[in-house]
């Protein structure tokens, strides 16, 4: 049932290994495409971020966002510089640093638009959500790893366990989209990890009667709900007098879909540069590449999540080690989870839920977050041999 | 993989969005983004015959005030108040709503009312200028021409019935614009123009319309009536030269010409014409060869039972032997109905509508009435005797004028015109077009009917009618107004409707007055159009084709006889000033005529009064 079941023949084995000592053979073998991906999408997503804010802000938001690309970069080479596989004993120091973070922001952060999920740090605002993706990965690759192969309803509790302890901290911040991505990225671990099958049947029953208890104790009610159900509403309504979820959604839907073939033309998009959609440098940086450089841009960007998710595949299959194997398919998840919903919300196919596109989205958090993900998968990809 | 599906699925559904149906989505936001901006029409204004103004738009200053800005509601409504001419508690009521934003303080105000509370300096207190109606006039015709509301739609009179053509065509600007709302330049998509509303010319002249309703209100005052009606019309081109109504006395107020917001009495309101309509009778026997004026002679008595119900004259007299002129110079209701007797229900009813009654009149204005014609299955056995004398229909003053307008007119129909030319938004005047009147009866009928009722003003009821150089021929009528059981009051219409000069009409007019003290026509009704029409003749310049005053020396010696006065001011000066003028005249023509002879000059001189005794046209 493991996606690891068949050998696959791994292309490296067709070179001859060269086995020399010490860090120096592993930056010869980094995987430049894992790097170039990330930096062409942020660059695209500073052009939008910068296309959908000049206006009234001017270079406030790229900037800062640039900061962040940055500081991300640094920190994914700093993560590529330690070899991964000490994590593989430090996982529960990673994840116990992580809980007081997610403890913190509810006592200590700052509310903005409903939910409560930033440190404010001078002019800086930190979302540890964001951190605490990949640090719950790293938990459940470790222990998961520890316990290879034997995987029974005891531990794979404990690996619920992990999960659920930030899932929930998460919800308490009001942010639900951020839970959602780390329960995919658990389930698609899980998966690899041979998790038997009425195990998985039981998990997906539990899932779904919390499902029902969320919905009946009237936590999922209101808006939470419209959100989640507006997406399959086909009429599209635009007026600011429709429902306010309905409106996120026409706005954008209408904004893409004004993009035609080619676009509007780069800050050319009328939608989007008119205020009509709202969040645009955001969670709908999405509809501002839709509107103004039309289907040819779209697709793009499209292709380039689906080269990057491949390059974190591919990865996660090379890997010397169990450990390696997890942490790859973890970010894939979060990563291809994140882009789905992200652009699907875009496209109202998927229902509206704060999380952000990878490395587009304005959001120091995500970007330096997912570069330190992507950071870490390049350091199994350059121990591959060691 | 699951990934792989992930991603074709955006895929496709970004294909499906941008390149199926993108065409529609842009449609739809484009949709979203356009704004229009509506550019207000001017009105139209309303013009007299003689292009004087009754009713035009300007720009007045309207004060609203930001509630939200204004500090203390109680002090900026008391300073405002005695400004504006609100009183203080709605104004405080306003201006204390927090809610809102923008409030009316006070809409089109005067100009040096804007002045005085700019001068109040009063934050959050703004002005915005609105159109408005004015009525340089007054209350001038007012119910004729109505009014508009407060969004300068036409509510009544002229200003409804026209308000299509009056309100001209609001303009647009169509531009794209941000979700605030605010136009976003260089967008414009469309622009459309205003246009103005068309200008109305009436037929209506302001002189006459002021001294029709000031003799009006004046007889109104002097016969403590409780209304009155006057109208005066242009034989030759039925143009309505004024229409009037007048309000009597009531609580404590004095009488006074009805304003905009009251009936427009002559076209709206009912009333039985009572002996005015006998005219309908006499000209339909004489058309039909039935009877003529002098032939034949009938034995009237003073009372004549009809199936029983008693119809008697107004004075009692004895047996008479009166022939047709008799009868209607006496207002015999008995001769008129013995008279009738000759003729059918049927063609009594088709005479009726031939001279318009039961129908609207060609005047178009809203509410008019049509009245009511007595159908043939009701006329029963009294029919034949109530409707000859006018009871049992119902007129409006307008149909009524109209059939003594046919008779002027050579028993042609005239219709009535209230609405002169349109005057477009390019200036150019198109001239309304009423259509061409049918003969009702001959010529020789309506030559006879006029000179039978130029002795009801030269020796019968209508004396007080006569008009000093000219001849007028007309008839009186004195109706009891109908109770709500189906019998009538002891109280009267009294009214006068008559033509002037009868040689060759040019002036027609009706004067109806309810209720009236004395209650006769011949007394409350004909000296009001002895003064109206006596000023609408000179005002239209004819000239008196009876410099002797002939009529008018009968007619005194007449009412003297009755014992009545009628009081035409300086009645007798002017016949006296008339005959001075004609003599003076006379004296240059034959000056001039020796003159001619002396230097022989073949041009014989031009006569500057017309024939007296020219046929109607």
């Amino acid at each position: 049932m493991g996606v690891l079941d068949a050998p696959f023949p791994t292309r490296a084995r067709a070179f001859p290994r060269r086995r020399e000592n010490g860090e120096i053979t592993a930056a010869r073998h980094v995987d430049y495409g894992l790097i170039v991906l990330p930096v062409l999408l942020s660059l695209i997503g500073l052009v939008m971020i910068y296309s959908s804010t000049r206006l009234h802000h001017g270079t406030y938001y790229v900037e800062r966002q640039a900061i962040a690309v940055v500081i991300g970069l640094v920190g994914m080479f700093i993560v590529m510089s330690i070899d991964y596989r000490k994590l593989r004993e430090f996982w529960p120091l990673v994840y116990v640093a992580m809980l007081p973070l997610l403890v913190g922001v509810l006592v200590l952060g700052a509310s903005r638009k409903g939910a409560q999920a930033w440190f404010q740090i001078g002019p800086l605002q930190f979302e540890p959500s964001e951190v605490s993706k990949i640090a719950v990965v790293i938990a459940i690759a470790g222990y998961c790893h520890q316990h290879r192969g034997d995987l029974d309803a005891w531990r794979l509790a404990i690996v619920v366990m992990l999960a659920a302890v930030p899932i929930g901290l998460v919800l308490l911040q009001n942010d639900l989209g951020s839970a959602f991505v780390i329960a995919v990225a658990a389930v698609a671990m899980l998966l690899v990890s041979g998790i038997r099958g009425r195990h998985m049947v039981v998990l997906l029953l539990l899932a779904l009667s919390g499902v029902i208890a969320a919905v009946s104790s009237g936590y999922l009610a209101g808006y939470r709900l419209d959100r989640l159900t507006t997406f399959a509403d086909n009429s599209t309504n635009i007026t600011k007098n429709a429902s306010p979820t309905a409106y996120n959604t026409d706005m954008a839907l209408s904004a893409v879909a004004s993009g035609g073939l080619t676009g509007q033309g780069l800050f050319h998009g009328t939608q989007t540069k008119l205020g009509y959609v709202p969040e645009q440098r955001t969670d709908f940086i999405f509809t501002v590449v839709g509107e103004e450089l039309g289907f040819v841009g779209g697709a793009v960007v499209i292709l380039l999540y689906a080269l990057l998710v491949w390059r974190l595949f591919r990865i996660s299959l090379l890997s010397s080690d169990f450990f390696g194997t997890l942490v790859c398919m973890g970010v894939l998840a979060i990563v291809a989870f994140q882009v789905f919903e992200n652009i699907g919300m875009c496209m109202k196919i998927m229902p509206v839920t704060g999380i952000p596109l990878p490395f587009m989205s304005y959001g120091g958090s995500s970007v330096i977050a997912t570069f330190l993900a992507i950071g870490l998968v390049t350091n199994v990809h350059m121990r591959r041999f060691s | 993989m699951v990934t792989l599906l992930v991603f074709s699925v955006l895929a496709g559904r970004l294909v499906q969005l941008q390149a199926l149906s993108g065409a529609h989505y842009e449609q739809l936001a484009l949709k979203q983004r356009l704004g229009r901006v509506t550019l207000p029409a001017d009105r139209g204004s309303i013009f007299d015959r003689h292009g004087r103004d009754l009713a035009l738009s300007v720009q007045r200053p309207t004060v609203w005030a930001n509630p939200q800005v204004v500090g203390d509601a109680h002090y900026y409504a008391s300073k405002l108040a005695p400004v504006v001419g609100v009183d203080e508690p709605t104004l405080y009521s306003r201006l204390s709503n927090h809610k809102l934003q923008f409030v009316y303080v006070a809409r089109r105000v005067d100009d040096n009312v804007a002045q005085r509370v700019r001068a109040l300096n009063l934050p959050g207190v703004a002005f915005i200028s609105e159109p408005a109606r004015v009525y340089p006039a007054g209350t001038l015709a007012g119910p004729v021409i109505g009014m508009v509301g407060s969004e300068q739609s036409g509510l009544t009179g002229l200003e409804y019935e026209y308000n299509k053509l009056l309100r001209g065509k609001p303009g647009e600007i169509v531009s794209e614009r941000d979700v605030r709302g605010r136009e976003i330049p260089r967008t414009v998509r469309s622009q459309t123009p205003a246009r103005r509303g068309t200008d109305i010319v009436l037929t209506i002249d302001e002189a006459l319309q002021y001294e029709t309703e000031r003799s009006l209100v004046d007889e109104v005052a002097a016969s403590n009536a409780k209304g009155g009606i006057a109208v005066l019309m242009d034989v030759k081109t039925g143009d309505i030269l004024s229409m009037a109504t007048a309000l009597g006395a009531s609580n404590g107020k004095p009488p006074r010409p009805a304003t905009a917001t009251d009936r427009n009495s002559p076209l709206i309101d009912v009333f039985e014409p009572g002996s005015t309509n006998k005219v309908v009778t006499i000209s339909t026997a004489i058309q039909d060869g039935l009877i003529s004026p002098t032939y034949p002679t009938f034995a009237v008595p003073s009372s004549y039972s009809v199936s029983g119900v008693p119809f008697v004259d107004d004075h009692q007299h004895v047996m008479k032997q009166w022939t047709p002129t008799d009868i209607l110079r006496e207002s015999s209701n008995v001769g008129t109905i013995m008279i009738a007797k000759k003729l059918t229900k049927e063609r009594l009813d088709t005479a009726l509508r031939a001279f318009g009654l039961g129908a609207n009149t060609a005047v178009q204005f809203p509410g008019q009435a049509a009245g009511n014609l007595l159908p043939l299955s009701q006329y029963y056995g009294i029919g034949m005797a109530s409707v000859p004398i006018g009871y049992g229909v119902s007129v409006s003053a307008q149909q009524m004028l109209d059939v003594y307008t046919t008779l002027a007119n050579g028993g042609v129909t005239r219709a009535p015109r209230l609405i002169d030319a349109t005057i477009d938004a390019a200036g150019n005047q198109h001239r309304r077009h009423e259509p061409p009147g049918t003969r009702v009866v001959s010529p020789a009928t309506a030559q006879a009917m006029t000179s039978m009722l130029t002795q009801v003003v030269s020796g019968g009821t209508g004396a007080c009618a006569a008009i000093p150089g000219y001849t007028v021929a007309g008839k009186t009528g004195t109706s009891r107004k109908p109770d709500n059981h189906g019998g009538y009051m002891s109280k009267y219409m009294a009214s006068f409707i008559g033509y002037a000069p009868a040689e060759s009409p040019r002036v027609a007019a009706i004067v109806v007055l309810d209720e009236p003290v004395p209650i006769y026509g011949g007394r409350a009704a004909a000296p009001v159009f002895s003064e109206v029409a006596g000023f609408a003749l000179r005002l239209l310049r004819v000239p008196p084709p009876d410099p002797n005053s002939t009529q008018w020396a009968q007619a005194q010696i007449t009412s003297a006889a009755a014992g009545e006065t009628c009081t035409v001011p300086h009645g007798a000066d002017l016949a006296r000033f008339i005959a001075q003028k004609a003599q003076q005249a006379q004296t240059a023509a034959s000056r001039a005529a020796n003159t001619t002879a002396s230097t022989q000059k073949p041009q014989a001189p031009t006569t500057t009064l017309p024939s007296a005794t020219s046929a109607n046209p």
